[in-house]
C-alpha cells in the first residue's frame, strides 16, 4: 500500500514538474502531521486541505496524504485546518510535495512546538483552556486520572476519607462533581460513578487532558458548573506497536498497564488497552488499628475499533470494562499485638465495583472545511456494593446517551456553528442500610430514580476580528420531572497585542445530584441519614462568571508567562449535604445564598534552556446556607463550606536534558486551613496548613524510560484522621472528616517500554 | 528533603561542568540526504539523541546540514556517519545503506 502511494505521488510529483507552467489544471500534494506526546512527527488523517485561491479541497488519509486539483497559477496559498488544531498556511511557489505540521489549537500562539511545551494556557482559545500534555504527565506518577493533577494548579485534589483511600478533585473552590468530567466529549464522571470514578482511567492510557474553566461549552452538555475536564485517550490511530508500563510502590501497590494497535483487514484498526493493579496486604502505618494503604484488585479493559479506509468517515467504537475490590478498615480483630486496640467485632470495609461501557460515533466529513456531522452514543452499566462496619450500600445505574451534532460555516471561515440534539437517560436504584449499634438505629432507605432528558443545542463561533472572537451557546433541555431548563452561555476573548488575551465568560448550569452515592465519605461514621422526601430534592442550578487574563512575555529574552482568573459561582438551588450537626447527615434542598469565589495567580519563567519555574496561588472562599434546628422552628446560617482551602501555593521547578534524556520535576505545595465541622466533644475548628513535597526523575533510553520519584516526602499526615477511633461503633466515630494526607511518604519506581512494530 | 537537595545540586554541577570541559568536545558539520521534518526526526530525536557521546545535534532541513557537537573521546565523526548512513541517509562522502533508505517514509527520500 505504502509502495503503491509512494509510486503514484512520485508519479504526480513528475507530471507536476513537467505540466506546472503549461497545464491549468495541476495537482498539488504533500502531508499533513502532527506531533505526538514524544514530539514525534504522525500522519494527522482527516485533516482538510484546500486552496486559498480556489476553495478546491480534499482530506488527508490515514497516511496524512492529500492531493488536491487548483486551475490557478503558482504562487498559491494552500491551506490545512483539522478540528482542534490550529490551521496552517502555506505559499506554494512551485509544484512540490509540501508539509504541513499542525498543533492543537489549545496551544500558546509563541511557538510552543518548538519548545515542546508541555502544560500551556492558550493565548487563541476563546475559552479559558489548559492543555496538558501526555509529556506533563509523565512528570509525576499519574497512575490514574485523580491523581494526574498533582503538577497542576488550577484543580486540586484531596483525599476523600480515610477508609477507601479514593482521592476527588475541587475546582473554582467547589467539590468535584460541578465540574464536567468528559473522556473524549463523552459523559464520563456521571451518577454514581462520581465518587470513585477518577479513579478508573488509568494514567498510562492519557494522551493529554484539556481544563477549560467556568462554564463550558454547551455541545457537551448543561451539567459543567465549574468546569470542564475532557481526557483524550490513546486511539488505534496514535498507538505505534506495543507500550508497556509497570510501577512499584514502597507500599507495595503493583500497576501495570499496557496499550497495544494493530490492522484488522485493510480498512479497520483496533487498540488494546488494558490496565492491573495490586495490592495484596493492608497496611496501617499509623497505628490506629485502620488500614492506611488499603487492598486493591483493580482490573480495567479497554478495546477501540477505527474504521480507517476512508478519511471522509468517522467510524469507531469501543467496549470498557472495570472491575474493582477493596478491602479496607480494621482486617482482623483477632491478630492486634496492641491491647488499646482490642475489639470484638472488627470495622471492615470492602467496596465492590463493576462497570461496563459501549460507546460508538459515526461521522461523516464533508468537502468543505469546517463541515462534518455526527452520532455519538453511549451506554453504561455501573454497580457498586459497599459494606462498612455491619452497614451496606448498594447502587446500580443503567445509562444511554446519545447525541448528533452538524457543523458548518456560514459565509466564512470565520463563523462556524453547531447544532444537535442529545439524550440522557438514567436509572438509579440504590439501597443503602445504616446500622448504627450505639444508638440503638437502623435506618433503611430504598432510593429508585429514573432521570431523562432531551436537549438541542446551538452554538455560534465568530471571529469578529482577528482580536476579537465570542462563542454564544444555548441549550434547552426538557427533563421529564422538572420541566424546560435553559443554558445559555458566553464566552468573549480579546486579544490587544500577540501576546495577550483578556476573557470573560458567564453562563447557566444544571445538574442532578445523587446524594447518596456523592456522599459515601461521611457515612463512614456514626452519622445517620436525614432525608425527609427523596423525591422533592430539585435539581441543582447555578451561574457562574468569571475574567481571564493571559500575558506572555520576555524577561531578559526569557518566555514568561502570566496569567490571572477570577471566577464566582451562584447557586440558585443546590443540594447541600449538611454534617454540621452531630451524628447527622442531612441532605436538603438550599434556603438561601450559596455561592463559590475563586482568585487564582499563575506565573510561569524560564530562566534558562531547560529550566522552567511555575508558580501559582489561589485563594477560595466558598459559602453554602445551612438548617439549623432551634426549639423556636428552622433557623439559617451562611457559612464557610468544610474542607475547602483558603489558600492554596504551588511552586514547581523542572529541569531537563537536551531532547530529555534525564528530567527531573520537584513540586511543592502549601494548602491552607479549612474549616472542619465539630462533632459531640470536638468544636468546630480550622485545620493548620500544611506542606506537600514531591519529585521524580525520569531517564529515557531508546527503547524504555525508567523514573523513580516520591509522593509527600514531607511525611505530613492529618493527626488523627479518624475520630472515636477505639472504638468505631461508639457515637463519637467519624472517617471522613479529612482535610489533610492520610497516607505518608511514598516512593515509587517504574519503567516505560514502547515497541515499535 | 536533603536527598532532594542532593540530587538537585548534582544535577547543577553536572550542568556547570558541562560547559566548562569544552576542549573535549568537538562541533562537525555533517552534509546529508535529509530533506523534510520526519527526516530531523528519525536522524536526530529518535537516534543521535541516545547516541553515547552526542551532546547536542541540530538539523537544517532546507540543506540537510546536520550540526553535532560530541565528546571525542566517547565517539568519532566515522561513527556518526555510518550512523546516518545505516538510517538511510547520506553522510558527506558516505552512501546511505540501500536497504534503510527503501524503508524510509516516501517524503524523506531524496527527490531524483
Amino acid at each position: 500500500m505504502r509502495k503503491h502511494l509512494a509510486l503514484f505521488a512520485l508519479l504526480f510529483a513528475g507530471i507536476n514538474i513537467l505540466f506546472a507552467q503549461t497545464t491549468p489544471n495541476q495537482e498539488i500534494s504533500g502531508y499533513v502531521f502532527e506531533r505526538d506526546t514524544k514530539g514525534n512527527l504522525k500522519p494527522l488523517p482527516g485533516a482538510h486541505v484546500y486552496s486559498v485561491t480556489n476553495q478546491n479541497g480534499s482530506v488527508t488519509d490515514q497516511k496524512g496524504f492529500f492531493l488536491i486539483y487548483t486551475d490557478h497559477p503558482f504562487p498559491q496559498s494552500i491551506s490545512a485546518s483539522f478540528v482542534g488544531y490550529e490551521s496552517d498556511t502555506i505559499e506554494v511557489k512551485k509544484a512540490k510535495a509540501i508539509e504541513f505540521v499542525l498543533s492543537p489549537s489549545t496551544l500558546n500562539e509563541v511557538k510552543l512546538i518548538e519548545r515542546k511545551k508541555t502544560n500551556a494556557k492558550s493565548i487563541l482559545k476563546v475559552s479559558n483552556v489548559e492543555w496538558i500534555s501526555g509529556q506533563e504527565l509523565q512528570k509525576a506518577a499519574c497512575c490514574n486520572l485523580s491523581e494526574c493533577f498533582e503538577t497542576n494548579a488550577s484543580v486540586d485534589i484531596i483525599s476523600s476519607d480515610a477508609i477507601t483511600g479514593a482521592k476527588k478533585i475541587q475546582m473554582l473552590g467547589l467539590d468535584g462533581v460541578y465540574s464536567d468530567v468528559l473522556v473524549e466529549n463523552k459523559p464520563f464522571l456521571r451518577g454514581l460513578a462520581a465518587t470513585y470514578g477518577l479513579n478508573y482511567i488509568p494514567g498510562s492510557w492519557i494522551e493529554s487532558i484539556q481544563i477549560a474553566k467556568a462554564t463550558g461549552s454547551v455541545t457537551s452538555g448543561f451539567q459543567a458548573l465549574t468546569g470542564q475536564i475532557n481526557t483524550e485517550l490513546y486511539k488505534p490511530e496514535t498507538i505505534d506497536g506495543f507500550f508497556w508500563n509497570s510501577y512499584l510502590s514502597s507500599v507495595g501497590m503493583i500497576e501495570n498497564n499496557f496499550i497495544t494497535a494493530s490492522f484488522v483487514g485493510k480498512d479497520w484498526k483496533t487498540a488494546l488497552l488494558g490496565h492491573y493493579s495490586y495490592l495484596g496486604r493492608s497496611i496501617d502505618r499509623n497505628g490506629d488499628s485502620f488500614v492506611d494503604e488499603i487492598a486493591i484488585n483493580r482490573i480495567a479493559l479497554l478495546n477501540r475499533w477505527r474504521y480507517i479506509a476512508r478519511p471522509d468517515r468517522h467510524i469507531e467504537f469501543s467496549f470498557r470494562y472495570l472491575s474493582e475490590d477493596k478491602l479496607s478498615g480494621q482486617i482482623s480483630g483477632d491478630d492486634l499485638n496492641t491491647e488499646s486496640f482490642e475489639f470484638d467485632s472488627p470495622y471492615e470495609v470492602e467496596i465492590k465495583t463493576e462497570q461496563a461501557e459501549f460507546n460508538s460515533k459515526i461521522g461523516h466529513i464533508f468537502n468543505k472545511p469546517f463541515t462534518s456531522v455526527g452520532i455519538t452514543s453511549q451506554i453504561r452499566y455501573h454497580k457498586q456494593e459497599s459494606s462498612f462496619g455491619g452497614s451496606m450500600y448498594s447502587g446500580a445505574q443503567y445509562s444511554l446517551y446519545v447525541k448528533a451534532s452538524y457543523q458548518s460555516t456560514i459565509i466564512d471561515t470565520t463563523k462556524l456553528y453547531k447544532i444537535g440534539l442529545s439524550y440522557y437517560g438514567d436509572r438509579y436504584d440504590e439501597t443503602l442500610l445504616l446500622l448504627r449499634p450505639s444508638t440503638p438505629y437502623v435506618y433503611e432507605g430504598l432510593y429508585v430514580r429514573t432521570d431523562q432528558t432531551l436537549g438541542a443545542y446551538t452554538e455560534l463561533i465568530v471571529s469578529h476580528s482577528p482580536r476579537l472572537s465570542s462563542i454564544i451557546g444555548y441549550r434547552a433541555d426538557y427533563s421529564k420531572d422538572f420541566g424546560l431548563w435553559h443554558t445559555p452561555r458566553l464566552n468573549m476573548r480579546y486579544k490587544p497585542t500577540d501576546n495577550t488575551a483578556f476573557r470573560l465568560s458567564a453562563g447557566k448550569a444544571y445538574r442532578q445530584a445523587n446524594p447518596i452515592s456523592e456522599n459515601m465519605s461521611y457515612l463512614f461514621s456514626s452519622r445517620n441519614l436525614v432525608l425527609e422526601d427523596y423525591n422533592s430534592l430539585k435539581p441543582e442550578e447555578a451561574i457562574n462568571y468569571g475574567a481571564n487574563i493571559n500575558h506572555n512575555f520576555y524577561i531578559a529574552g526569557k518566555a514568561t508567562s502570566f496569567n490571572i482568573d477570577i471566577y464566582q459561582t451562584d447557586f440558585q438551588n443546590q443540594v447541600v449535604a449538611d454534617i454540621e450537626q452531630t451524628q447527622k447527615l442531612a441532605i436538603y434542598n438550599l434556603e438561601g445564598p450559596s455561592n463559590s469565589k475563586s482568585l487564582q495567580l499563575d506565573f510561569t519563567f524560564e530562566p534558562a534552556d531547560g529550566w522552567e519555574l511555575k508558580y501559582a496561588h489561589k485563594w477560595n472562599k466558598t459559602q453554602t446556607t445551612y438548617n439549623i434546628e432551634t426549639d423556636s422552628g428552622l433557623d439559617y446560617v451562611t457559612k464557610q463550606a468544610p474542607f475547602i482551602p483558603k489558600y492554596r501555593s504551588l511552586v514547581q521547578v523542572y529541569y531537563t536534558t537536551w531532547q530529555k534524556k534525564w528530567d527531573i520535576n520537584i513540586t511543592l505545595q502549601n494548602v491552607g486551613p479549612s474549616r472542619v465541622p465539630g462533632q459531640g466533644d470536638i468544636e468546630e475548628f480550622w485545620s493548620d496548613n500544611f506542606n506537600l513535597l514531591s519529585g521524580q526523575i525520569t531517564r529515557r533510553f531508546k527503547k524504555f524510560d525508567w523514573y523513580i520519584g516520591v509522593e509527600n516526602a514531607l511525611n505530613y499526615m492529618q493527626p488523627n484522621p479518624i475520630r472515636g477511633v477505639e472504638n468505631p461503633f461508639s457515637d463519637n466515630f467519624d472517617a471522613g472528616m479529612i482535610w489533610g494526607p492520610v497516607m505518608g511518604t511514598k516512593w515509587f519506581t517504574g519503567i516505560r517500554l514502547n515497541m515499535n512494530n | 528533603m536533603k536527598n532532594l537537595i542532593w540530587i538537585l545540586l548534582a544535577f547543577l554541577s553536572n550542568y556547570a561542568s558541562a560547559q566548562t570541559n569544552g576542549k573535549k568536545t568537538a562541533t562537525v558539520e555533517i552534509q546529508t540526504s535529509a530533506v523534510c521534518g520526519m527526516c530531523e526526526d528519525l536522524i536526530i530525536q529518535k537516534n543521535l539523541a541516545f547516541e553515547k557521546g552526542v551532546k547536542y545535534a541540530e538539523m537544517d532541513v532546507k540543506t540537510g546540514v546536520l550540526t553535532v557537537n560530541y565528546r571525542k573521546d566517547k565517539t568519532s565523526v566515522a561513527h556518526l556517519r555510518s550512523l546516518i548512513s545505516s538510517l538511510g541517509y547520506s553522510a558527506d562522502s558516505v552512501k546511505a545503506d540501500s536497504l534503510a533508505y527503501e524503508n524510509l517514509h516516501f517524503c524523506c527520500k531524496k527527490p531524483h
